[in-house]
C-alpha cells in the first residue's frame, strides 16, 4: 500500500463508507446463517445421531451407524452411483445443446439476437410439475408417443427406452436444463472480441482452428457456470425421476426424501445428505482447480 | 520493380453505399507505401478486402500476381495487425507469437529461433513468459507487430495501429516501425487518418477521399504538388486564392496581382492557387519576396516550435500562417498591421 493509499483509507470519510459497507453485507449474511448454516448444521449433527423409531429420542450420539446403512446396503449404493452417472450425462448434454444454440445465436443470427435468446427461455413460463406431467403422458410404455409409432405401424412392440426409467429422467433433465444454459455461455461468447477471431485467421486457422484455439478456451468462463448451474440442481433432484422415473430411474434425492417424509428416518436421511453435500463440495473444488476458475476469469 | 499487391478497379458496396469506388494501385516489393483519408473514406475497407475480411463487389485483388477472389484470409500471404492489436487474451506473449507458426507446422527449433530474433528487433527480449495484461501500450502495440512479421508475410498489413497511443509514443513508435520496416525489408500497407504519420513512415502514399483514390504520389509530391482542393486542404491545410489569370499572375478580387510561376496552367482564365501557411512570411517589412500583401492580425497562437497566425487580407479572406520560431523577434499581437508574402514558386495552381 503506498502512504496516499494509507492516508485515504484512515481518513474518517473512508471509515464511513467501510461502516455503510458493512451494514449493507450484514442483513445478507444473518439470512444465509439463518436460512442456510443453521439447517446444514443441525443435518450434520443429525447425520451422526441414532434416533429412537417411534419417539424420535436421540438414542446415541456419535455414532457412524447411519453411513454404514448407505455403504452396507448394495441398493443405496446403486442409486448412489446412478445418481452421479445421470447427473454427468445430464451435464454434459444439457451443457453441449446449450453451448450449441448459443453459439449459433451469437455468431449467425444477425438481427433479433435477443429476442430470439429469449425465445429459448419460453418453456418456463409454464410450471415445472406441468411440464412434467406432459412429458409423463408423452413416455411411457403406453405414453403418446408409443402409441403413436404403433398406430402408425413403425413398431409392433412399444419402445422400452421410452417407458418410465433413467433415460427418461435424463431426456426430461436434459430438456428441461439447456434453454436457461444457454444465457451464461450466450454472454461469454457475446463478449468475445471479433477482432480476435479475425487475427486468428488471419495467422492462418481456419475456421475450425479458430474455434479450437480462440472460441472455445474464451467461452470457458461462461461454460464453467452453465456446468455448476446443471450439476448442483441435477445431483439433488426428486421430482423428475418421481414423475417419470419408474423403478429404475430413481435417485438419491428419492431416497433422502423418503427417509424424511416417508420412513421418518431423519437421522439416515440426514448421513445420505450429508454424502451428496460432500460429493457436490468435492466436484465444485475438482472444477475449480481444473479450469483454474480465478486466473481465468482475471485474464478475460 | 516487383509488383507485391495490385488493385484492378476494385469497388465494394453494401446495399445502396458505395464503401470503396474504383480503387486501382499498385505496391511495388519493398515499399512502405500508406492509405491515408478522412475517417469514412474506405481506406479501412481497402485493407480489409486485401486481407480477404471483405470480398470486392466488383474488381479484382492480385497478391504476389495471383488473384486473391476465392482466398480466404488464413490463405493468404498477408498479416494483419488490427487497430486494437488484437492479441490473445488467454494466452502470453510466446503463444501469441507462436500461433500462425505453430498452426503451419514450423519445426520447434525454428519457432524458438524466430520468436527470439523477432523480440531481438523489437527491443523486447526476454518478454516471452509475460502475459498480455502486464504490457504496457508500446510493449502491446510492438508484440502485435511482431505476432505478424514473424509468420514472414509477403505483405504486412496495418490498420492504424498507432492510434491509441499518446503522442510521445506514437512518436518513438513511428521511428520504430520505419527501423523495423528497414531491418526485415517487408513491403508494408498502412492504413492512417494522420497526415503526420503518412508522410514521416511512407514511400509512396494513396490519398482517398469518398471510397475514391484522389492522388498517388511520394510524400513529399502529395504535400507539395496537391492536385486538387481536398489533396491540398487535407494534407497539412493550406489557403486559397481565386482569381483570373492575366500575365503570369493572376488577379484577385479586392486583393490585386498574385505572380506565379509560368506554365501550361496560362490556358484557363480562372485559376485556384494554394499556398501553404508554413510558406508564408510575416513580419513589418518584408524583402525579397515575390508577392506581399498588407494584412491585420486576428488570432495568434505560441506553440513552441512555431507560432499560427490568423491574418485578415484586405480582401476580407482570413489565411492562416505558420512562422518558425527561430530567430523571431516577437508574437505579433491581436489587431496589429503587418506584411504577409510568399515567393512566386510556392504558389500552388490546383485547376
Amino acid at each position: 500500500m503506498n502512504p496516499r493509499e494509507k492516508e485515504a483509507s484512515q481518513s474518517p470519510k473512508t471509515k464511513k463508507i467501510e461502516l455503510r459497507g458493512i451494514l449493507l453485507v450484514v442483513p445478507t449474511y444473518l439470512w444465509l446463517i439463518v436460512t442456510f448454516l443453521i439447517p446444514v448444521i443441525s443435518v450434520l449433527m443429525l447425520s451422526f445421531a441414532e434416533l429412537h423409531p417411534v419417539t424420535k429420542n436421540i438414542v446415541s450420539f456419535p455414532t457412524m451407524n447411519n453411513y454404514l446403512t448407505l455403504f452396507t446396503n448394495l441398493d443405496y449404493v446403486v442409486v448412489l452411483l446412478r445418481t452421479l452417472l445421470l447427473t454427468v450425462a445430464v451435464t454434459i448434454s444439457s451443457v453441449g445443446l446449450a453451448y450449441a444454440v448459443a453459439y449459433f445465436i451469437t455468431f449467425k443470427i444477425l438481427k433479433n439476437k435477443y429476442t430470439i435468446l429469449l425465445a429459448f427461455q419460453a418453456p418456463y413460463i409454464a410450471s415445472y410439475m406441468m411440464v412434467l406431467l406432459a412429458w409423463r403422458l408423452l413416455l411411457g410404455r403406453s405414453g403418446v408417443i408409443n402409441s403413436l409409432l404403433m398406430s402408425m405401424g413403425l413398431t409392433s412392440e412399444p419402445i422400452e427406452l421410452l417407458g418410465y426409467n433413467a433415460f427418461s429422467v435424463w431426456l426430461v433433465l436434459t430438456a428441461t436444463w439447456f434453454p436457461w444454459l444457454i444465457l451464461p455461455i450466450f454472454v461469454s461468447l457475446e463478449k468475445i472480441d471479433r477482432s480476435l477471431l479475425e487475427a486468428s485467421q488471419d495467422l492462418g486457422a481456419s475456421p475450425f482452428t479458430t474455434f479450437l484455439k480462440v472460441t472455445f478456451p474464451l467461452s470457458l468462463p461462461g461454460v464453467f457456470v452453465a456446468i455448476l448451474f446443471v450439476f448442483i440442481p441435477t445431483i439433488g433432484e426428486f421430482v423428475a425421476p418421481a414423475v417419470v422415473g419408474g423403478t429404475t430411474g430413481l435417485m438419491f434425492g428419492n431416497l433422502i426424501y423418503d427417509f424424511f417424509l416417508k420412513g421418518f428416518r431423519w437421522d439416515i436421511g440426514s448421513a445420505f445428505a450429508v454424502c451428496l453435500l460432500c460429493i457436490v463440495i468435492l466436484a465444485v473444488l475438482v472444477l475449480f482447480r481444473k479450469i483454474g476458475f480465478e486466473k481465468l476469469m482475471e485474464s478475460l | 520493380m516487383k509488383i507485391d499487391v495490385e488493385l484492378k478497379n476494385v469497388t465494394k458496396k453494401y446495399g445502396e453505399i458505395v464503401a470503396v469506388d474504383d480503387v486501382s494501385f499498385a505496391v511495388e516489393r519493398g515499399q512502405f507505401f500508406s492509405l491515408l483519408g478522412p475517417s469514412g473514406c474506405g481506406k479501412t475497407t481497402t485493407l480489409r478486402m486485401i486481407s480477404g475480411f471483405e470480398t470486392p463487389t466488383e474488381g479484382e485483388i492480385f497478391i504476389e500476381g495471383k488473384p486473391m477472389t476465392n482466398v480466404p484470409p488464413f490463405k493468404r500471404p498477408t498479416n494483419l495487425v488490427f487497430q486494437n492489436l488484437a492479441l490473445f487474451p488467454h494466452m502470453n506473449v510466446f503463444d501469441n507469437i507462436t500461433f500462425g507458426l505453430r498452426i503451419k507446422k514450423v519445426p520447434e527449433n525454428e519457432i524458438q529461433k524466430r520468436v527470439k530474433e523477432m523480440l531481438e528487433l523489437v527491443r523486447l527480449p526476454g518478454y516471452e513468459k509475460r502475459k498480455i495484461s502486464q504490457l504496457s501500450g508500446g510493449e502491446k502495440q510492438r508484440i502485435a507487430i511482431v505476432r505478424a512479421l514473424v509468420n514472414r508475410p509477403a505483405v504486412l498489413l496495418l490498420d492504424e495501429p498507432l492510434g491509441p497511443l499518446d503522442l510521445k509514443l506514437r512518436e518513438e513508435m513511428i521511428v520504430e516501425l520505419k527501423r523495423i520496416k528497414r531491418e526485415v525489408g517487408t513491403t508494408f500497407i498502412y492504413v492512417t487518418h494522420d497526415q503526420g504519420e503518412a508522410l514521416t513512415m511512407s514511400d509512396k502514399i494513396v490519398v482517398m477521399n469518398k471510397g475514391k483514390v484522389v492522388q498517388i504520389g511520394t510524400p513529399m509530391e502529395i504535400y507539395e504538388k496537391p492536385k486538387s482542393k481536398f489533396v491540398a486542404d487535407f494534407i497539412g491545410g493550406t489557403n486559397f486564392f481565386e482569381g483570373k489569370y492575366t500575365d503570369g499572375a493572376v488577379e484577385v478580387d479586392g486583393l490585386g496581382k498574385i505572380s506565379i510561376e509560368s506554365g501550361a496552367h496560362v490556358s484557363k482564365k480562372t485559376l485556384l492557387l494554394s499556398v501553404k501557411p508554413e510558406k508564408i512570411c510575416i513580419g513589418k517589412k518584408l524583402k525579397k519576396v515575390d508577392n506581399i500583401f498588407d494584412g491585420k492580425v486576428t488570432e495568434s497562437f505560441y506553440q513552441g516550435r512555431a507560432i499560427t497566425y490568423k491574418v485578415l487580407l484586405e480582401n476580407d479572406s482570413l489565411i492562416t500562417v505558420v512562422a518558425p520560431s527561430y530567430g523571431m523577434e516577437r508574437v505579433f499581437g491581436i489587431g496589429e498591421k503587418v506584411k504577409v508574402g510568399w515567393n512566386k514558386e510556392d504558389a500552388r495552381v490546383i485547376t
